[in-house]
């Protein structure tokens, strides 16, 4: 099973701390506010868009 | 009981002073479509953590799923580097991309905000299913 999703080059360019929306593997909608950044993905046809985060930075985490 | 597996997802951490030449680390990320009550779904990214004693994901995710917090039972939770994180509960079903599905009484927490992303815990998830990680080999499997 190949991984499952290729971070990152669906997340390369984009600004530090922004809430992604993804579709087919193609970033359809980004910006500060996640509900907004959903709200643009379903309004583009994307009923089900994957909705992840830009980290600030990237960094060792231990959550 | 059939056994899903997966490749882990490399993510380059820059330059440190303890690690100069940068690092790449190794996270066993995974797709989850979560399900609320109310039938409304989320699509999110979701890390096999078995430090968390429950499944628990972002608070705003919960907004997204049309739940209230102000309408749900918490309790105060904590982390590395935080405690006291007021914590929202509900019900929801998480289908696993390619993986299993199950039904358990999660968390939605604002300290996972900076992440954007669920921990999948000890409540609900490793309770029901063993996951085993072959880090040499970059693969992790659930069954």
């Amino acid at each position: 099973m190949p991984a499952a999703i290729d971070l990152a080059t669906i997340l390369k360019g984009l600004p530090a701390g922004a809430w992604v929306a993804v579709g087919d593997n193609k970033v359809i909608a980004y910006g500060a506010d996640m509900q907004t950044v959903l709200a643009t993905a379903r309004q583009a046809g994307e009923k089900n868009p994957l909705i992840l985060k830009v980290p600030d930075r990237q960094e060792v985490l231990f959550l | 009981m059939p056994k899903y597996s997966f490749d882990y997802i490399g993510i380059t951490i820059p330059p440190s002073d303890p690690f100069p030449h940068g690092q790449t680390v190794f996270r066993p990320y995974l797709i989850a479509n979560l399900t609320a009550g109310n039938g409304k779904t989320f699509r999110c990214i979701v890390w096999p953590d078995s430090g968390a004693d429950h499944c628990v994901f972002p608070v705003s995710f919960a907004i997204a799923l049309g739940l209230d917090p102000l309408t749900m039972k918490q309790q105060l939770t904590g982390g590395v580097g935080n405690t006291g994180n007021t914590t929202f509960y509900a019900d929801l079903q998480i289908d696993i991309e390619n993986g299993p599905t199950f039904k358990t009484f999660c968390g939605f927490t604002p300290g996972l905000e900076a992440q954007g992303l669920g921990l999948l815990g000890q409540i609900g998830f490793f309770e029901n299913f063993i996951v085993s990680f072959d880090h040499r080999n970059r693969m992790f499997h659930i069954e």
